[in-house]
C-alpha cells in the first residue's frame, strides 16, 4: 500500500502546479462559504420571505436565527466544499490521462506493475487526499465558527461534525471513483467532463422524472442520499433525523468496488501501445 | 551446455486490421546467456511482439511463456518520463514499481552520464540524455532480463559507448538475457550472439552468430568490394530480408 502512495504522490508532483492552483482556490472558496455562507442564505430567505405564508415565514426566520449554530456552520462549510468537486474533476482527468498521453502507463506495466495496481493506486491517493480535505474543511469551519459565534466549540455535536465529515469524504471518494472510470473509458478530458456535468445538471433530474426517489441511488448522486445537509434542512424544508443514511454509505461503497473493478477490466483489455492524443 | 529457455512463443499472430497481420505465426525460443538481436525493417513486427510480451498488448493469437517470474528491465521507443520531475525522482518511481531499493539511484546516474545534470527537470533533457536516462532506469533493480526497443535511436557516439558498456557488461553474467531490437544491423552485430530476423511479422530465421557467420562463408560473404565486418553483415541482413522466402 506504501508502495503504491508513493508511487502517486510521484506522479502528482509531477503536476504540482495544478496542485498548488486547486490547493489555493479550495482554501479561497471553503473560507469564503464558511464565513459569508449565512448571509447568502440570510438574503435568500430574505428574498423568498416577500408575500410569502407564514408556514415559510416562520420556516425561514427559524432557519435565520439559527443560521450561524456550531453544527450548520460545519455543515454548510462541508456542502461547499463537496460542490468544489467538479472543479477537481478538472484536475484528476488530466491528472489520470496523464499516464496515457506520456506513456508512464505503458512504461509502468513493462516494468512490471499490475494493471490492477494502477487502479488501487489511484483509489488509495483519493482516499488519502479527501481525508486530507475533510480535515482541512473541518479546520476551516472551525476557524470560522470560532470567530462568527461564541461559545462555538460548546455548541458543537461530535457525531453530528464526524457524520457530516465521513458523509463529505465517502461520497467524494465515491464521486471520483466513478470519475476515474469515465476517464479510462472515454480517455478524453472534454468528454469525460462534459458527460458528468450533463449527467449530474441534468440527466439525473431526466432520470428522476421516470424513477422518482429512486435517483438517490444512481451514481455520483450519492451525497444527496448521504449528506446534503444544507440543501435538505434550508431549501427542501426537510427536517433531519439523522445526519447520515448508513444504507447510502454502503451504496457509495459499493459504487467504489464496482468503479474500481469496471476500470480494472477495462484496462485490462485496453492496448496501452496506441497512442492517446 | 544447453541454455535454460527463458520465453516461448508458440504461434502467436497480432492483427491491427483484418487481413494484414503484423506477427504472423510466431515460433521462437530464448533462452539464459542469449543476447538476441531483434532485426527487420520498419513494419516488421518488433516493436509489437515486444508489446505483446510485456503484457503491453493484451489481445493477440498463439500464446508467449516465460518460463519463470522473472524481473525485466525495459527500454521502450518512447522514452516516457515525468517532465516535471528531475532525473532521481523519474528513477525513484521506477524503483516503487519495481519494488526495489532506492538508494543506489545516483550510481545509476553517474554510470549513465548524468551526473551533472540529474536536478534538471527532465523535460529539459535532449533525446539522447532521455535516453541515457532510460538505460539507467531498465537496468535498475539489477533485472534477469532486459529489453531494449530501439536503443540507438537518438544517441550520439557518447551515448552508444555507453549503453554498449551497459550490455556487455549485463551479458557478461551468467543467467541473463539481453532481447535488443533495431534496424541497424552493425550495431546489433557488435553487442548481440544471436540474431532473430523478421519480415512482415514472419521469422526469418533465428540463428546464432557462429552459425550466421557460416552462412555468410557459405553463401560467399565478404568477397565483395568491401572487408569491413559490420558492412559485409549490414549486406548480408539486406540480402536475406531482398531475397528470402517465407515458408
Amino acid at each position: 500500500m506504501k508502495r503504491l502512495i508513493n508511487i502517486e504522490l510521484l506522479t502528482l508532483k509531477d503536476s504540482k502546479k495544478s496542485g498548488i492552483i486547486f490547493g489555493t482556490l479550495f482554501l479561497l472558496f471553503t473560507t469564503l462559504a464558511a464565513f459569508f455562507f449565512p448571509d447568502v442564505l440570510k438574503a435568500y430567505f430574505n428574498l423568498v420571505n416577500e408575500g410569502a405564508d407564514q408556514a415559510t415565514l416562520d420556516n425561514s426566520n427559524y432557519i435565520i436565527a439559527n443560521i450561524k449554530s456550531s453544527n450548520d456552520i460545519v455543515g454548510y462549510t462541508f456542502y461547499i466544499a463537496g460542490a468544489l468537486k467538479y472543479f477537481l474533476a478538472l484536475f484528476f482527468v488530466s491528472y489520470v490521462l496523464k499516464s496515457y498521453k506520456l506513456n508512464t502507463l505503458k512504461q509502468s506495466v513493462a516494468d512490471g506493475m499490475a494493471k490492477a495496481d494502477f487502479i488501487k493506486g489511484k483509489v488509495l491517493i483519493l482516499t488519502c487526499i479527501f481525508a486530507v480535505l475533510a480535515m482541512v474543511t473541518l479546520i476551516i469551519s472551525f476557524i470560522a465558527g470560532s470567530i462568527m459565534t461564541e461559545n462555538f466549540f460548546s455548541g458543537i455535536s461530535a457525531s453530528s461534525i464526524f457524520y457530516v465529515a465521513f458523509g463529505y469524504f465517502i461520497e467524494q471518494v465515491t464521486f471520483f471513483s466513478v470519475v476515474l472510470l469515465l476517464t479510462m473509458f472515454l480517455k478524453k478530458s472534454n468528454f469525460v467532463l462534459a458527460s458528468i456535468i450533463m449527467y449530474c445538471f441534468c440527466g439525473v433530474y431526466i432520470i428522476s422524472s421516470f424513477l422518482g426517489d429512486f435517483m438517490v441511488y444512481l451514481p455520483l448522486n450519492t451525497n444527496f442520499f448521504i449528506n446534503a445537509f444544507p440543501v435538505k434542512k434550508y431549501f427542501l424544508e426537510m427536517s433531519i433525523t439523522d445526519p447520515i443514511v448508513w444504507i447510502g454509505v454502503a451504496i457509495s461503497i459499493f459504487y467504489i468496488g464496482l468503479s474500481s473493478y469496471a476500470a480494472r477490466s477495462l484496462l485490462k483489455n485496453q492496448n496501452l501501445s496506441l497512442k492517446v492524443s | 551446455m544447453q541454455n535454460n529457455i527463458i520465453l516461448k512463443t508458440s504461434g502467436l499472430s497480432k492483427s491491427f486490421k483484418k487481413g494484414s497481420p503484423v506477427l504472423d505465426n510466431l515460433e521462437l525460443e530464448l533462452f539464459e546467456n542469449g543476447v538476441f538481436g531483434l532485426l527487420g525493417p520498419n513494419g516488421s513486427g518488433k516493436s509489437t511482439l515486444i508489446n505483446i510480451i510485456l503484457g503491453i498488448i493484451p489481445k493477440y493469437e498463439g500464446v508467449y511463456h516465460w518460463t519463470d517470474n522473472y524481473t525485466i528491465g525495459t527500454l521502450l521507443e518512447e522514452n516516457t518520463f515525468f517532465n516535471q520531475l528531475n532525473a532521481i525522482d523519474n528513477l525513484k518511481h521506477s524503483a516503487y514499481i519495481k519494488n526495489v531499493a532506492t538508494n543506489h539511484l545516483m550510481e545509476m546516474i553517474d554510470r549513465v552520464g548524468l551526473k551533472d545534470a540529474y536536478k534538471n527537470k527532465v523535460g529539459s533533457y535532449s533525446t539522447g540524455m532521455r535516453k541515457r536516462l532510460a538505460i539507467a532506469r531498465a537496468i535498475l533493480g539489477d533485472p534477469k532480463i532486459l529489453i531494449l526497443d530501439e536503443p540507438f535511436t537518438g544517441l550520439d557516439p557518447i551515448g552508444m559507448s555507453i549503453l554498449r558498456d551497459v550490455i556487455l557488461e549485463f551479458q557478461k553474467r551468467p543467467g541473463k538475457m539481453i532481447i535488443v531490437s533495431s534496424h541497424l544491423a552493425s550495431e546489433i552485430k557488435k553487442i548481440c550472439n544471436h540474431i532473430v530476423l523478421l519480415k512482415f511479422g514472419k521469422l526469418l530465421f533465428s540463428k546464432s552468430m557462429e552459425e550466421i557467420s557460416e552462412m555468410q562463408h557459405r553463401e560467399q560473404y565478404g568477397h565483395g568490394d568491401t572487408t569491413n565486418e559490420f558492412e559485409l553483415f549490414d549486406n548480408f541482413i539486406i540480402s536475406k530480408l531482398q531475397h528470402e522466402t517465407i515458408n
